[in-house]
């Protein structure tokens, strides 16, 4: 491990930063910006990392994800498969919540870890009855503790597509992804396709080939599959047995857990997944510590300044106080940036909402054409796949879109309040001249590896999602909505004519005609019902997406001015104090501004080492 | 039944026929149907890739002729039937043969290909003298959507059926690893596009590598039944394929052939102490890297690849508390746990009946194609074929039981619960056994039997709201037992 050497040092700048900007927060009993460094400080010890566990059925993956936590977590049963997305994250007690949808209603209900197969696995819950959204698991594990959140992903069939497509969508918002494959076979055709693809969305695609301890000609099997991926490029390979692992932690048996091999597979993650993560998480804590004690010091070089020449301490009054009061209206309902947000927010919801009818409705117009030409079964079922990824793709372009949106209005926000002017008249100064405001809303570069050519994600500009609710949420509903909706389109698949018409001979090829052609109309009519369905569904997603942005960047920038106010406020007020203080007293302050400013000065090349890495 | 039944027929007419074309070019290609009838029943055994397709080959037939390997190597479509002798050929693509070179290697058959390219060649042919060949000839076939898509052309070139061409196999054992919903569509997709006319009538679906499922415990072959079991109750499954069964093909491969000093290894093995043998039974890995002297890493490889985890588990086990120790001891116990034994009863029972009638479908498929290319140069020939194919088609009863038979399994057509039994009965039991009657019933009560099967079936044949296909249903089992009313007494 090379990379430890350089990452040891570096957090421990930006933590004792964190440290020492908090304690001057306290003198100044700012805890309005206190809640945001520990936020920062939240942020840098445990980022959020999603590591996207996916295969087809029967692979192992549960098992796997039950070895990489040391514990039987997930149900794992010789014939019960995984039907529900599980994410497993860092809980100090073990617990588990269901989330469903009851007649409409969202609902969670806490349920016990014993239970969960008779809500995550085909079995307990066939053809998801229960309406089962997701399961979250909290597990007390130490690789969860960094910040690790395991996603176990329903297995994806040879054509049950619905999964694969949802996984794919959901893939620009994961950090890492582990493809299981069991060591009885080299991977497949469709498997492999799966990696190709998977290898333009994420950051690490990871490979893993499980039950090494059943099938003795696993490091064949390996060989073979290292030659298959070596063309999709650098894949991390790992052969591990969670068979092996389990029964070594039962037996508390080292040497066994050393031939489970999982200790290497941690070691990628670690290195290749929680690494990076744990880089961009300090990049952007690192700038929120540089913001706030930029806004600070911007405070105490006022009153510095003041210190030095009491005479002009009054206009100084005059003005922060007229500051405030723009500020006070800026934070009020009538303050333009707020009419701008609402207007930008209709305008993006709208122009989101009708590229989404637009996508759909060129798929459906390419099936219906397609429907036309419906000979046998396995058309429909591409059919089928097609309409279901075109979908996924039209509802993560969707998402992106609102993101992109997010990030474009807020610039605009921002530059509009550096433009505005506050202060008294004829002394007007510029928002942005005290403070660079852009530089609250301005993200960081949030990927490390930024530059990679050839990621789709980010020619997307997707990657302040990474980790995002939004991703989350998406892969829910995906997740939900599309294997489901898919089982419902190829249990009845119109245009399978069976053996049948085959069967008896020739005299049915009339009969045969005609079916086709009832058929295809039933071949139509259930995939624009899918699409009925899609568009009612996500489009109400969609819209409360968006109305959750307003809500969100409204109560952030009112947040900021909140802040930015309180500044000038209690610049005021010890500027006023000044005066009335003695000339020992000014002296005494002057000492303690300057010793402020000195620390304030370490913090922010603290935190600037720490983004600058 | 004495009447001539639908195979009869076939011959008969291939018999009358033969003669006419001899001499001519079109002479092989009716001595190939002629074959093809007169001997037994053609099985494919299909599936996706790694299902254990040869390695089930290999224990049904009971020695390893097909070979199998951890990486993907069935590439060729290869027959293997019953022979008077050994003997190994390559059929080319251009339709001459030629013989192969092969060996055996520690019981293994190992035929060299010389110097002819994979690529044109349509198909291997083994012949061998094992006397489970003479009822069923076995196809072993590359697996499906493999990474080599040329592998999964080669399978869907062979199992095609299509008006020109005779179907090559007339019954399809179909291998699952663990079935699934996407499994049942692919079964459905792959039934509809590619293999001979399958039906649930004759195919049977297998749960291969059953004792993977569970991850090589010694339970694992009890899981898997029970798998099996909840997949045959399934409607979706029901309409694709008659029973599921689940096989441990590599186990059943290695008792059918196991040796002495196999049994001698695995007693070796059994011999540690139970730490140990607990230790080296835990993984592949354990079992070669744990330190001893009773049994060589060598053979602790040798039988890893014979016998499997799974394998070497059941067997150390029944050395120990069975007291089991020779090859002759323990090969039975191992075989009947493979589950191999209940595939073939079953096999029996589902093709046994019915094979002649599904040859003489694919006879007649065939008769039709030559017609059609005999009739620039033989028109008076290629008339007769035509005619009498299509009479007998029209006439025998058994094809159109077989099409009903199926039509009822598939689903196709929706059967009320109450007289489901009885159909299936009346479409699919031989004999007496199609009115529910033994074998020595009296002719008087045959006769009864029958005539109230023929009021019944007619009457519901009568209902004018039923569909098409229902009604057809009906007048088939009407006709089955009109044919047993005359044909007794």
């Amino acid at each position: 491990m090379t990379t430890t050497t350089t990452n040891t040092t570096a957090p421990d700048i930006l933590e004792s930063a964190i440290a020492e900007l908090l304690t001057l927060l306290a003198a100044n009993q700012r805890a309005d910006l206190i809640d945001r460094v520990n936020a920062a400080s939240a942020r840098l010890k445990r980022p959020s990392t999603i590591l996207c566990v996916v295969g087809e059925f029967k692979q192992g993956k549960s098992s796997l994800v039950n070895a990489l936590l040391g514990s039987a977590a997930c149900p794992v049963d010789d014939d019960l498969a995984t039907s529900a997305i599980t994410l497993v994250r860092y809980g100090d007690e073990p617990g588990a919540v269901v989330r469903r949808t009851v007649d409409g209603q969202a609902v969670a209900e806490r349920v016990a870890i014993e239970d969960l197969s008779s809500w995550c696995s085909e079995r307990g819950n066939p053809e998801n009855h229960k309406g089962v959204q997701r399961v979250e698991l909290a597990m007390p594990s130490a690789m969860l503790k960094q910040g690790l959140m395991i996603v176990d992903t329903p297995g994806m069939g040879g054509l049950g597509a619905g999964h694969a497509a949802a996984t794919m969508a959901f893939l620009p918002f994961a950090d890492g992804l582990v493809l299981v494959s069991d060591a009885s076979a080299e991977l497949s055709a469709p498997e492999l396709d799966f990696m190709r693809r998977a290898t333009e969305l994420c950051p690490l695609v990871m490979f893993a080939q499980t039950k090494i301890d059943l099938y003795p000609a696993w490091q064949r099997i390996v060989d073979i599959n290292r030659a298959h991926l070596a063309k999709l490029g650098e894949i991390p390979i790992v052969a591990v047995s969670s068979k092996l692992r389990l029964d070594a932690i039962a037996r508390k048996d080292r040497e066994l857990n050393v031939d489970s091999r999982f200790p290497e597979m941690i070691q990628v993650v670690g290195e290749r997944v929680v690494a990076p993560a744990k880089d961009s998480a300090r990049a952007r804590s690192a700038n929120d510590v540089a913001q706030i004690a930029s806004m600070l010091r911007n405070g105490l070089q006022q009153e510095a300044a003041l210190l030095a020449d009491p005479t002009k301490i009054q206009a100084s009054v005059d003005e922060l106080n007229a500051a405030k009061e723009r500020l006070d209206h800026l934070r009020g309902p009538g303050a333009k940036w707020s009419t701008v947000l609402a207007d930008r927010v209709t305008d993006l919801s709208a122009a989101v909402m009708h590229n989404f009818r637009g996508a759909m409705r060129a798929i459906m117009r390419d099936c219906d054409e397609r429907a036309e030409q419906l000979g046998g079964g396995d058309q429909w079922d591409e059919l089928v796949r097609d309409l279901q990824t075109d979908t996924a793709s039209a509802v993560t372009d969707a998402f992106v879109a609102i993101e992109q949106g997010r990030q474009a209005i807020r610039a605009d926000i921002a530059m509009l309040l550096q433009d505005e002017q506050i202060g008294s008249e004829g002394r007007a100064r510029r928002l942005g001249d005290d403070i660079d405001i852009s530089d609250f809303w301005r993200d960081k570069a949030i990927d490390p590896e930024g530059d990679k050519k050839g990621k789709l994600a980010l020619q997307k500009g997707l990657t302040g999602l990474r980790g995002a609710q939004g991703g989350m949420m998406m892969f829910g509903m995906l997740g939900q909505f599309l294997p489901g909706t898919a089982a419902v389109l190829f249990a009845s698949n119109p245009v399978l004519l069976g053996a049948g018409a085959v069967f008896g001979g020739f005299q049915l090829a009339e009969d045969r005609k005609r079916r086709v052609t009832q058929r295809r109309q039933a071949a139509r009519t259930q995939i624009r019902q899918f699409a009925d369905d899609v568009q009612f569904e996500l489009g109400d997603q969609i819209t409360s997406l968006v109305r959750d942005l307003q809500r969100s960047l409204r109560d952030e920038i009112s947040g900021r001015l909140a802040e930015l106010q309180r500044t000038y406020t209690e610049t005021a007020q010890r500027a006023q104090e000044t005066a009335k203080r003695t000339q020992e007293q000014q002296q005494q302050r002057s000492a303690e501004v300057k010793r402020q400013l000195d620390v304030l000065a370490q913090i922010e090349r603290g935190a600037g080492s720490a983004t600058g890495s | 039944m004495t009447a001539p039944n639908a195979a009869t027929q076939v011959i008969a007419l291939v018999n009358a026929i033969a003669p006419e074309l001899r001499g001519t070019v079109h002479a092989e290609r009716i001595a190939a149907i002629q074959a093809r009838i007169d001997g037994p029943l053609r099985v494919a055994i299909a599936g996706k890739v790694k299902a254990g397709k040869s390695t089930l080959l290999n224990a049904l037939v009971g020695e390893r002729l097909a070979p199998t390997d951890a990486g993907e190597c069935t590439r060729i479509v290869s027959v293997y039937r019953r022979g008077a002798g050994y003997a190994v050929a390559a059929r080319m693509r251009t339709g001459e043969a030629s013989t192969l070179a092969f060996q055996r290697r520690d019981g293994a058959l190992s035929i060299s290909l010389g110097d002819l390219s994979e690529r044109d060649i349509d198909r291997i042919e083994v012949e061998w003298p094992a006397t489970t060949l003479e009822r069923m000839t076995l196809i072993d076939t590359p697996g499906l959507a493999s990474i080599n898509d040329e592998n999964s052309r080669r399978t869907r070139d062979f199992l095609e059926y299509d008006h020109e061409r005779p179907p090559d196999a007339d019954a399809v054992i179909y291998l699952m690893r663990h079935l699934h919903k996407s499994d049942v569509a692919f079964l459905d997709a792959f039934m509809d596009r590619s293999v001979t006319a399958a039906s649930p009538v004759n195919t049977v679906a297998v749960l291969s590598r059953a004792d993977e499922i569970g991850a090589g415990r010694l339970d694992a072959m009890d899981s898997a039944m029970r798998i099996a079991r909840r997949y045959r109750d399934e409607a979706a499954v029901r309409e694709l394929t008659s029973t599921v069964v689940p096989v441990a093909g590599l186990l059943a491969e290695t008792g059918l052939t196991m040796r002495e000093d196999e049994a001698a290894a695995l007693r070796a093995l059994a011999g540690h102490e139970d730490a140990t043998l607990d230790r080296m039974l835990l993984g592949a890995d354990q079992l070669c890297g744990t330190a001893t002297d009773l049994i060589t890493v060598e053979s602790r490889r040798d039988l890893l690849e014979r016998f499997g985890m799974f394998g070497i588990r059941v067997a150390t086990h029944l050395v120990r508390s069975k007291g089991l120790a020779t090859a002759a001891q323990l090969a039975p116990v191992l075989v009947e746990q493979s589950g191999v034994p209940r595939l073939r009863k079953v096999l029996d029972e589902q093709f046994g009946p019915r094979a002649k009638v599904l040859q003489a479908r694919s006879a007649l498929v065939a008769l039709r194609s030559l017609a059609r290319d005999l009739r620039a140069s033989h028109p008076a020939v290629a008339d007769r074929l035509d005619r009498e194919s299509e009479r007998i088609e029209a006439s025998s009863v058994d094809f159109a039981r077989a099409r009903a038979a199926h039509l009822v399994a598939s689903g196709s057509v929706v059967v009320r619960d109450d007289e489901r039994s009885d159909l299936d009965r009346v479409l699919m039991a031989d004999g007496n056994g199609a009115l529910g009657l033994g074998k020595d019933a009296s002719p008087s009560s045959v006769q009864q039997a029958a005539l109230r099967g023929v009021e019944r079936w007619r009457s519901r044949a009568g209902d004018p709201l039923a569909a098409p296909a229902l009604v057809e249903v009906f007048e088939t089992a009407a006709r089955t037992c009109e044919s047993l009313y005359a044909t007794t007494g």
